[in-house]
């Protein structure tokens, strides 16, 4: 009979429910991070630091039409839905074998597209044409859509939608075309817009004079990744990108909230409870819409809810979530140029010169960041946070742009790597409550960025890179394993999952979603 | 008549200038400097530039190309030069002191006043100007997502060396830069801008060319008036990817209808009635490869006959020849091109009550699934085919609908549709809803059914104006082009 539950157990679609998603089984992966906390952090253990050197693949499926994928799977009883921009994959996740697809018509060109989110009997995905598509989960009929923003003037939708109670909360990336971000929360029945939060405030609302004049109507605030969520708080934290223009900072004086933040918003009505502004002023593009893991540990012998940030202008964050107050902050890169440290309120101690200029400023880390949307993981086996880092720098430059609507881009110029300061990536395990590095794991000869990290109770980092290699690391001493080449650059996250009592872990690589297993 | 294009050409007594066709791009362009791209193997090249101001000198001449696809505008440079140098490296530094080329594009043809630059050297310092009325404040700008790269790309510098013979530049601008001027993003075919293409020798022979004479009074490369012509073509039909991204054919329905008088009236000898097949030729509703598709291609096959067929050309006047085309159009439409008659609310009541479709199919996210989503059936579909589909039934299950009914090595039984199938594994949508993934080695019996599960004679169960209700419903469901 327990053979039978297992091999056979219909599929239960239809049974996601919220407490499914509160508490998922760990044979699951429900959530673009793994769980509302985003620790990614998998209670799984059959494969291990003893026998992670026996992993195979088990499978592979291949998308034709994709460029580079950066979707992350969601693995429900078996079944995984995956992305491509304007399509949607449901897999038998045992075999990779198709079960249905959708593909949107007509399909606008532009990518990428992060994942999808499943409650219920619907799957839910954004889309380059910045609609939220709900699709039933059984054979990916459109159920509804909903236009979230005009996509002819700029917005689009690459995020994995996250759904809490009956919402779906969906985000935007609107900034460097000068388009003011927002976030949305959506009717999980019917695709009604239930509420939004506006990243710029606007006038008469508080802080809309950290814009100078009306630097305000262009200034940005992606919400382009997903974020965290606290059900006992009620709270969802998530991270705002970039003010625009991106490099010319003179058009826009002030702070610029709410860009460059860490809100918390009440998941009910999206009220903002508190913010946190990582860089003020940004003029280097750093978006801090890095995933925010939310960790319950003591902070100086005090039990504390934590939010802790790896963020792309190189430091390393940990908040308390509950107040937002800042209570520590410590680099987690070597070569940062622009800060000589933060004050005890969390702010940035600028150096003097350290902007774009018109003939180019040296400036560490880069604009791509000392990280950016690779998702970190949070291992509560060693306490330690878990972080893809760049070291490296980049010659800004900036120029006087002029907003054009309709979708241009509004950078006031860019950068490029720096000659002398070429970029190198890394893993590293940082100390959750001081940052202090633990150990890294230099990925030589990888450059740029490719995948997030994946912990496991079985003692197990799993992190890939540029080159398409997939490799496990001992997360206490950083040691590599195990490594597979999957013969194309990853820029996804990893996940696992079990079924029949197997445990998987599995990567989408450029047009492969790639699933591995214990040799038999 | 354009004041522009024929004013100062007629003054400066110049016959004409240059004119281009773009083509679509025929394979993926790697921006790498290199050309070796089938694409660019293929594309013509823009022919010989001019050396306008012309004193003495080797006349080195630059072979230039451009290509387009749905996102992007392409251009490369094949630079003959024996004598390569550059030196400025920086941002919107003057690079036309440097062996350089350039391209100026006005996208709005009748606006050629309001063109934009790409100016690159050899070591790839690029500067971008533009001389627009509308964009007021500094005289360069940064153009979105603009890939290129040179031969020489980010050297230090580029001093003269004996094995100097060419160089390369090759240039990816998204199409989005123009969409403030070009009347389409993307350009539909035959769009027309204006643009010249440049180059410049540099230190050593630093001859002034351009792809459009630049006839005198004129002295500099900024004289818009002197810009080519270049036309957006070989726009290929939308491959649909789907059923459902098929192409919609338009046509005047009173026209079809005369057409279809004329066809029975002068076609039927060969062709069969109402284009059906007939004695010796093949039947024109029907949506076959190697039928002429295009109205262009069966006006063409019509009026002067197919070469080695038994086809004729046809006596007809033209206006008959174009009415036998909408009659031919409206034989293979998709049932949403046709106004279908009958009462499409009442035909929604049948589809949900009566007739039972809701059971199985979905319209507009409310229905069963086990039978396929109809919400844009009457875009993938002939009325003829709907009609069928009724009444006499799929010959065989289609792919993704096999009825099967599976008995496991546990006993359990099993019956539902097969979605997906393999000797290793069967993914399979139950009759209860729900998705049943099953290893091969689970699965002790197997039995496909012969028939699908959508019943046929659905007009006998319905009284004829149900059925037409039904129809009508069904015709019109095409979810909305945006």
């Amino acid at each position: 009979m327990k053979l039978w539950t297992i091999l056979f157990a219909p599929l239960a679609f239809g049974q996601i429910t919220y407490p499914d998603l509160l508490k998922p089984s760990p044979n699951n992966w429900l959530h673009y991070n793994g769980q509302y906390h985003s620790q990614r952090h998998s209670l799984l253990k059959q494969v291990h630091t003893g026998n992670v050197k026996s992993l195979v693949p088990k499978w592979i499926y291949h998308v034709d039409a994709a460029r580079r994928l950066e979707s992350v799977p969601i693995v429900v009883d078996g079944v995984m839905y995956f992305s491509n921009p304007n399509e949607v994959y449901a897999l038998d996740a045992r075999t990779g074998r198709e079960i249905w697809r959708y593909e949107r018509q007509p399909a606008l060109q532009k990518g990428p597209n992060r994942g999808v989110a499943v409650y219920g009997n619907k799957v839910f995905l954004g889309t380059p044409d910045a609609h939220l598509v709900a699709l039933d989960a059984r054979n990916g009929s459109m159920l509804w859509e909903s236009k979230i923003a005009e996509a002819s003037e700029g917005y689009w939708s690459p995020a994995a939608p996250m759904v809490i109670k009956d919402k779906v909360i969906m985000g935007i990336a609107p900034s460097d075309h000068g388009l003011n971000g927002f976030l949305d929360a959506y009717d999980v029945n019917t695709g009604e817009r239930l509420w939004r939060w506006h990243a710029i405030p606007r006038p008469g609302e508080p802080n809309n004079d950290t814009w100078a004049g009306d630097s305000w109507k262009t200034g940005g605030g992606g919400t382009w990744l997903t974020g965290s969520y606290d059900p006992e708080l009620n709270l969802l934290y998530w991270g705002t990108g970039n003010p625009a223009p991106d490099f010319d900072g003179d058009v826009r004086k002030g702070d610029n909230l709410y860009t460059e933040c860490i809100v918390a918003l009440d998941a009910d009505t999206g009220k903002m409870k508190w913010y946190f502004q990582t860089t003020p002023w940004d003029v280097h593009d750093w978006d801090a819409v890095e995933i925010p893991i939310l960790v319950d540990t003591p902070y100086k012998g005090k039990p504390r809810k934590l939010l802790v940030q790896g963020n792309r202008n190189g430091y390393y964050y940990v908040l308390d979530r509950v107040t937002g107050e800042f209570l520590h902050g410590t680099p987690f890169i070597k070569e940062l140029n622009w800060a000589s440290g933060l004050t005890a309120k969390g702010r940035p101690i600028r150096v003097d010169g350290v902007i774009p200029s018109l003939k180019g400023t040296k400036t560490c880390p880069a604009t791509s960041g000392a990280t950016n949307w690779m998702s970190p993981a949070y291992s509560p086996d060693t306490n330690w946070f878990y972080i893809v880092a760049q070291e490296g720098c980049g010659i800004n430059t900036k120029s006087r742009d002029t907003f054009r609507p309709g979708g241009n881009s509004f950078m006031g110029t860019g950068y490029i790597e720096s000659p002398e300061e070429p970029w190198q990536m890394f893993v590293r395990a940082l100390d959750v409550t001081t940052g202090k590095m633990m150990w890294e794991y230099k990925q030589i000869n990888s450059r740029r960025y490719a995948a997030g990290l994946l912990s496991t109770a079985g003692g197990l980092i799993f992190g890939a890179d540029d080159q398409g290699f997939l490799t496990a690391l001992d997360a206490r001493t950083g040691k590599a394993l195990w490594s597979f080449n999957t013969g194309q650059q990853i820029s996804s996250q990893p996940i696992t999952y079990t079924i029949d009592g197997k445990q998987y872990v599995t990567i989408v690589n450029g047009s492969n979603v790639v699933s591995f297993g214990l040799v038999e | 008549m354009n004041v522009l294009r024929a004013i100062p050409l007629a003054l400066l007594g110049l016959p004409c200038f240059a004119q281009y066709t773009i083509q679509r791009a025929t394979s993926p362009i790697t921006i790498d400097a290199k050309l070796d791209e089938p694409a660019w193997r293929n594309a013509p090249s823009m022919g010989d530039f001019t050396f306008n101001w012309y004193q003495a000198g080797d006349k080195e001449q630059t072979i230039a190309k451009m290509l387009w696809d749905d996102e992007n505008l392409y251009v490369s440079w094949y630079v003959r030069d024996k004598h390569i140098s550059a030196y400025e490296k920086q941002r919107h530094g003057p690079v036309s002191k440097d062996d350089c080329v350039e391209i100026f594009i006005a996208p709005n043809p009748e606006k050629v006043k309001n063109y934009y630059t790409w100016e690159i050297n050899a070591i790839g310092t690029m500067l971008n100007r533009n001389r627009s009325d509308w964009y007021t404040l500094g005289a360069t700008w940064e153009p979105d997502g603009v890939e290129y790269r040179t031969t020489f790309h980010g050297a230090a510098k580029k001093d003269e060396a004996p094995e100097d013979d060419h160089w390369i530049v090759e240039m990816k601008v998204p199409l989005r830069n123009f969409s403030r001027d070009a009347a389409h993003t993307p350009p539909q075919d035959g769009d027309e801008w204006r643009l010249n293409v440049n180059r410049i020798g540099g230190q050593t022979n630093r001859q002034l060319s351009s792809w459009s004479p630049i006839p005198p009074p004129l002295t500099s490369f900024h004289s818009p008036e002197a810009f080519g012509r270049v036309v957006f073509a070989g726009v290929p039909a939308p491959q649909p990817r789907s059923r459902a991204g098929g192409r919609r054919i338009r046509f005047n329905a009173a026209d079809a209808k005369a057409g279809g008088e004329i066809y029975n009236r002068s076609c039927t000898m060969c062709h069969g009635l109402d284009g059906a097949a007939g004695d010796r030729a093949p039947a024109l509703g029907a949506q076959r490869r190697y039928l002429r598709a295009t109205s262009e291609e069966l006006f063409d096959a019509i009026k002067n006959g197919i070469k080695g067929t038994g086809m004729p050309g046809s006596p007809l006047p033209p206006g008959d020849v174009g009415k036998l085309v909408a009659y031919i159009h409206s034989l293979r439409a998709t049932a949403v091109d046709l106004d279908v008659p009958g009462n499409p609310a009442n035909g929604q009541q049948v589809f949900q009550a009566k007739g039972g479709c809701v059971k199985c199919h979905m319209v507009s996210g409310r229905g069963g699934i086990l039978g396929p989503d109809l919400s844009n059936i009457g875009a993938e579909r002939s009325l003829a085919a709907l009609r069928e589909a009724l009444t006499a039934g799929k010959p065989v299950p289609p792919r993704g609908f096999q009825p099967v009914k599976v008995t496991t090595v546990a006993g359990k039984t099993v019956e539902g549709i097969v979605k997906n199938q393999h000797n290793t594994s069967f993914q399979i949508l139950g009759l209860d809803e729900k998705l049943y993934l099953l290893p091969a080695s689970q699965i002790k019996d197997m039995q496909y059914q012969p028939k699908t599960l959508m019943p046929s004679g659905i007009d006998k169960s319905l009284t004829a104006a149900e059925f037409q209700d039904l129809l009508a419903y069904l015709s019109r469901q095409a979810r909305s082009r945006r």
